[in-house]
């Protein structure tokens, strides 16, 4: 009686998984006729023509084409294909089949063929996709932060890290535990996981967050010489020093165009020293006439990058004139161990570029300087001209990469091999930023970028949120959210930042305010 | 069973039924036509997508799935009836729910109406148009999953510590902050009716891990975790009616026990044992239902009288009348000067606008509060983001319609409502792509969809778009100039609107009422020509008012008014206001009366007086 229950029980068990297995996995049609035709099939993301790394995840996709079924191949010179079918236009690739397929055709082309069951049952073949599998691996992780687009109101932020080998996503630090503080400019050294930096605003108090190897600060770097703290920043190749500007920045709207506009009323370069708790600065960085920002050390940190404006003079009442800021990219030399400066001296004109420089980040190899330049101004990401621009500093010549889009091309960062680099484009829509993979060769040039793969294809159709500042790392950050926070609210082991006796105080009124604030509860 | 004890009740219980019907009935009347639950969904736009993306949010923390539960049932208050129909369901599962309790907890003692109270204590959360669904839903569920527990109880200790597991688990995860409430009747229930002691304090312990355990999980805190889900921070009208509520299933189990027990007891013999025979035959009798019935009632009365909130009904309806432009009915409303809310005002000006009246009939509404509510202060305009976005969208300022409609979205978060302005002001602005991003995520939606397929034809065929009376309305005096927007300084945003745009009727009648409100008469004299331009046939009565005052002020007896004249019938008007404040020689505070008889609705009385 009860080997005949056990029985019933498995057949029934059995039927069922039958029938799950055959509507989940349909099998490979036969098509021995198709008519060919003769262009390249839409697909979204655009994964066509790319270079790729060999270890991101799998480029899945929705085919923007009709038919009642699909049916994909994936194959290259070596290893088993990849077939698909799908009968919804979604492409998902198995995570496991995809990394042998690549990681078996480094260096090679992976081709993709697309087949479509039209309404009549006859199939169509639409041209073969190409894509090439670069050599060179990208760092694993990509740590950005996503928001809503930002007007004056923040509500959600959080920073998050992705594997880029696969889908995992996960939070470092999130604004819903910190009284909705505001979470931005997280920076690394050297791509290293373990020396982290992000600063808060609003909730538990303006602060920067250092994560070094172990070593945990809560740090106010406001002095008496710079009443905002710490903002775009570079960290020293040494580790120890973390360049800084300080700006007051306003936030405006246009009646026409792209309606947000910032710009700087003042801004100043000042070096923060973690050994010895210190702000110090030279007046060469903290010209009163002049705004410096957007530091980066050299690779082997014997200069200062930034970028550096003439201080507009205005008459009380008068209109800001932010159509006439442009940021020039100079350099001054520096030495780490006597903390002396050089002279100063210009790297890139506004005489040779006609616009304004911004987000100036050199190649691990120290050979090229990425940057961002715009018609005016350095908030590259809500001008829409932006584009990303490469300076040989062997050559000193400049040039645009055919890679960007007529919409904001911005905040980018290199991969630790030099080979690869992110960066965050409002091409789509010019209002959502999503982020992007561009393979960069030995001669410098740039390739058409991969938008970061998504496991479900569609995740893009209704993701309205932008992501930014997107830094490549080698490995997973270690520390979580809880930690984070209890370093946030750490009141008690929170220091301020002592000013070099060597600076000279600045006669000025605090300014923490910013023109972005928090969403009232 | 003693005394006629039980006869009463079944002779009652036709009488039971037939009252709970009416109770429930006149329930749903008063939800339907005096709260209004199409207003609770106004005021909370509750926004459910289909899709895992959607639903994958409500999982990454306890409480998520009720609120994922809860934005499902409460989008249906979009329909009035359906929403109210969602309430008085809810509120009669939640007595029947209690009966349950009731049975199981003290089974051999039946109540009459006793598990209608709880009905009564939702009615002051139920006026609160702010009130979240998901807290009644999460108050239910934790009922339903005591009840359960109480009634699958396993006669086997060890049986009972592997239930208290998962169900704590499962409880907690669904319902998040109102987990406790069921916590604390299984402790009750453990404690008084089941008198075991070892499991309630494994039980009470474990609750106070669970959340500590599951904030390590979750990207979540503590104390978003408990007290998100409990209704606690609401402006509850009386502000103890949720305690009341959750104090009466709390106080219920020990409160029927300990009465049984004294019962049995001290209230046997003697003079408490004739206090607890007059008390039984009094209450157990037709007349002491008659009398428990009416108390009920009475207390339903009261709550509805102490919590109906009169002066956020008027102003959501108004919200409402103006998301649906009724601009008449706004005005209808606006007379019957119920509240002076800035939003109520701000609608009022729309209204006037849009049936001719803003400068002829601007003072014949309140404007106490008119040059703050006329265009919206960055901070007003944090109340009502869509609103703001709104206006600009009608004076063609479309850049600062998307800025607020993208400020709605930070704080609003993704309603359906936010979205639909997000696709309406991208598409005016031509920006196609992100309008298509809207609109896949408002094909999401149930109720909304039906708009957005309609709108994704406008995408595909932007020429009908434009076609449409509205956005050509629109488009005609769209600003085509770029300008540096001032939120702060109205007139100067309304002249650079006047100067970037053709046709802007409206941008130059909400200048002359903004100079009006603020008294500004050399404003009023100095765009006095722009009438010209926009074609008047005569001078609005408010702008002639305003000459006059501005004549008599300065002296000057000529002013340039091309080729318009000021009516006589307001030059008789004007005499007749200064002879009247001439006539008392107190002066304007004893001749208010007769003038805001007269001429309350002149802006000579509103400058004198405001």
């Amino acid at each position: 009686m009860k080997s005949k229950k056990i029985i019933k029980v498995s057949s029934a068990a059995l039927t069922i998984f039958v029938i799950l297995t055959c509507s989940f996995n349909q099998s490979r049609p036969n098509i021995k006729d198709f008519t060919e035709i003769n262009r390249l099939p839409v697909i979204y993301p655009d994964y066509t023509d790319t270079v790729f790394p060999p270890n991101i995840a799998p480029l899945n996709f929705k085919i923007k084409e009709t038919g009642k079924q699909f049916f994909i191949k994936i194959y290259s010179n070596s290893g088993d294909p990849i077939e698909i079918v799908s009968a919804d236009s979604k492409v998902k690739i198995s995570l496991k089949n995809w990394k042998k397929l690549i990681a078996a055709n480094r260096g090679q082309n992976v081709y993709m063929d697309i087949f479509s069951k039209g309404e009549n049952d006859t199939w169509m073949k639409f041209a073969t996709i190409t894509n090439t599998v670069a050599n060179e691996n990208i760092d694993e992780y990509a740590v950005y932060r996503i928001l809503n687009p930002a007007y004056h109101v923040w509500s959600d932020v959080g920073i998050y890290q992705r594997n880029l080998t696969n889908f995992k996503e996960s939070v470092i630090l999130h604004n819903n535990l910190l009284d909705k503080a505001c979470v931005n400019c997280h920076s690394f050294h050297k791509n290293n996981p373990d020396e982290m930096m992000l600063h808060l605003r609003g909730g538990p108090g303006t602060a920067l967050l250092l994560v070094q190897n172990g070593f945990k600060a809560n740090i106010n770097t406001t002095t008496d010489f710079n009443s905002s703290p710490g903002a775009y920043r570079d960290w020293h190749p040494d580790g120890d020093i973390i360049a800084f500007s300080v700006n007051k920045v306003h936030q405006f709207f246009h009646a026409r165009g792209e309606n947000r506009d910032v710009y700087d009323q003042a801004s100043d370069i000042i070096l923060y020293n973690i050994r010895s708790n210190m702000v110090t600065t030279c007046p060469q960085i903290s010209l009163p006439d002049q705004m410096e920002t957007y530091p980066m050390w050299s690779m082997d940190g014997k200069y200062l990058y930034f970028c550096r404006a003439p201080q507009p003079v205005t008459e009380k009442g008068e209109h800001f004139p932010y159509q006439t800021v442009f940021y020039e990219l100079m350099r001054i030399p520096y030495h780490v161990e006597t903390g002396s400066w050089g002279e100063i001296e210009s790297v890139l004109p506004k005489s040779k570029t006609g616009g304004s420089i911004t987000h100036p980040k050199i190649s691990p190899d120290g050979k090229y300087i990425l940057f961002c330049k715009c018609d005016y101004g350095n908030f590259s990401i809500y001008r829409p001209e932006s584009d990303l621009y490469l300076l040989d500093l062997s050559t000193g010549e400049f040039r645009r990469l055919a890679m960007n889009s007529d919409r904001s091309d911005s905040y980018h960062s290199w991969s630790s091999n030099g080979r690869w680099f992110i960066f965050s484009s409002k091409r789509e829509d010019g209002i959502i930023a999503k982020l992007y993979l561009s393979y960069f060769d030995t001669d410098g040039k740039a390739y058409k970028p991969v938008l970061l793969p998504q496991k479900d294809p569609s995740f893009y159709d209704t993701f309205i949120q932008t992501y930014n500042v997107p830094e490549l790392v080698t490995g997973p950050v270690k520390i979580g959210p809880r930690m984070l926070r209890k370093l946030a609210y750490d009141r008690e082991n929170a220091v301020d930042a002592d000013l070099d006796p060597a600076v000279m105080s600045r006669d000025d009124s605090p300014d923490l305010s910013m023109p972005w604030q928090s969403a009232p509860n | 069973m003693d005394f006629k004890f039980s006869k009463v009740i079944t002779g009652n219980f036709i009488f039971r039924k037939v009252f709970t019907l009416f109770f429930f009935v006149l329930y749903f009347l008063y939800i339907r036509f005096r709260i209004d639950p199409s207003l609770g969904y106004h005021w909370q736009e509750p926004s459910f997508f289909l899709g895992s993306g959607f639903l994958n949010q409500f999982l990454q923390y306890p409480g998520g799935l009720i609120r994922y539960a809860a934005k499902f049932i409460s989008q249906f208050y979009y329909f009035p009836w359906l929403g109210t129909l969602i309430i008085t369901i809810t509120a009669w599962l939640i007595s029947q729910i209690t009966l349950k309790m009731l049975n199981l907890v003290v089974g051999d003692i039946k109540f009459h109406i006793l598990h209608l109270l709880p009905a009564v204590l939702l009615i002051p959360l139920f006026s609160l148009y702010a009130f979240p669904y998901e807290l009644v839903l999460g108050l239910f569920v934790s009922l339903l999953a005591f009840v359960l527990y109480a009634f699958y109880r396993p006669r086997i200790m060890s049986s009972r510590f592997i239930i208290t597991l998962i169900s704590f688990v499962l409880v907690y995860y669904l319902v998040g902050g109102v987990f406790f409430l069921f916590v604390l009747l299984v402790v009750l229930y453990e404690l008084f009716v089941k008198k075991s002691l070892l499991l309630p304090v494994f039980q009470i312990v474990f609750s106070l891990l669970l959340p500590i355990i599951t904030i390590n999980i979750f990207v979540i805190l503590l104390k978003d975790d408990v007290l998100s889900q409990l209704p606690s921070f609401l402006e509850f009208k009386p502000r103890i009616a949720p305690f009341l509520l959750y104090g009466f299933y709390i106080v219920l189990i020990p409160a029927v026990v300990i009465g049984k027990v004294l019962s049995k007891s001290i209230f046997e013999k003697g003079v408490l044992g004739k206090v607890k025979s007059f008390y039984r035959k009094t209450m157990f009798s037709t007349p002491g239902y008659i009398i428990k019935t009416a108390a009920l009632l009475l207390l339903a009365v009261y709550f509805s009288l102490i919590s109906f909130d009169r002066e956020t009904k008027v102003m959501l309806t108004m919200d409402n009348y103006a998301q649906n432009k009724k601009w008449v009915e706004i005005l209808e409303l606006a007379q019957k000067r119920i509240t002076t809310h800035r939003l109520v005002t701000f609608h009022t000006f729309r209204a006037l606008y849009f049936t001719n009246n803003l400068s002829n009939n601007m003072f014949s509404f309140p404007q106490s509060r008119g040059l703050t509510s006329l265009i919206m202060s960055r901070e007003f305009a944090y109340s009502a983001p869509l609103q703001c976005s709104n206006l600009y969208v009608e004076l063609g300022l479309i850049n600062e319609a998307q800025h607020w409609a993208h400020e709605a979205l930070a704080l609003k978060k993704l309603t359906p409502a936010v979205l639909q302005q997000m696709t309406l002001t991208s598409m005016i602005n031509g920006n196609t792509e992100f309008a298509q991003l809207c609109l896949n995520k408002l094909k999401k939606s149930l109720l909304f969809k039906k708009w957005a397929d309609t709108y994704q034809i406008y995408i595909e065929n932007p020429n009908l778009f434009r076609s449409m009376p509205t956005i050509r309305q629109i488009n005609a005096i769209q600003v085509t100039g770029d300008f540096y927007i001032r939120d702060n300084s109205p007139n100067e945003l309304l002249e650079l609107i006047i100067k970037n745009s053709s046709n802007n009727r409206m941008a130059f009648e909400y200048l002359m009422a903004y100079y009006l409100l603020a008294g500004n008469l050399e404003g009023i004299v100095n765009n006095i020509f722009r009438l010209q331009e926009f074609h008047y046939n005569y001078i609005p009565r408010h702008y002639e008012e305003a000459l006059l005052l501005y004549k008599l002020k300065t002296g000057k007896k000529n002013l340039d008014l091309g080729d318009y004249q000021i009516n006589t019938i307001t030059e008789q008007r004007f005499e007749d206001f200064n002879s009247t404040l001439a006539k008392y020689p107190d002066g304007k505070i004893s001749a208010q009366k007769e003038l805001a008889r007269k001429h309350g609705n002149t802006l000579w009385y509103y400058a004198m007086y405001y």
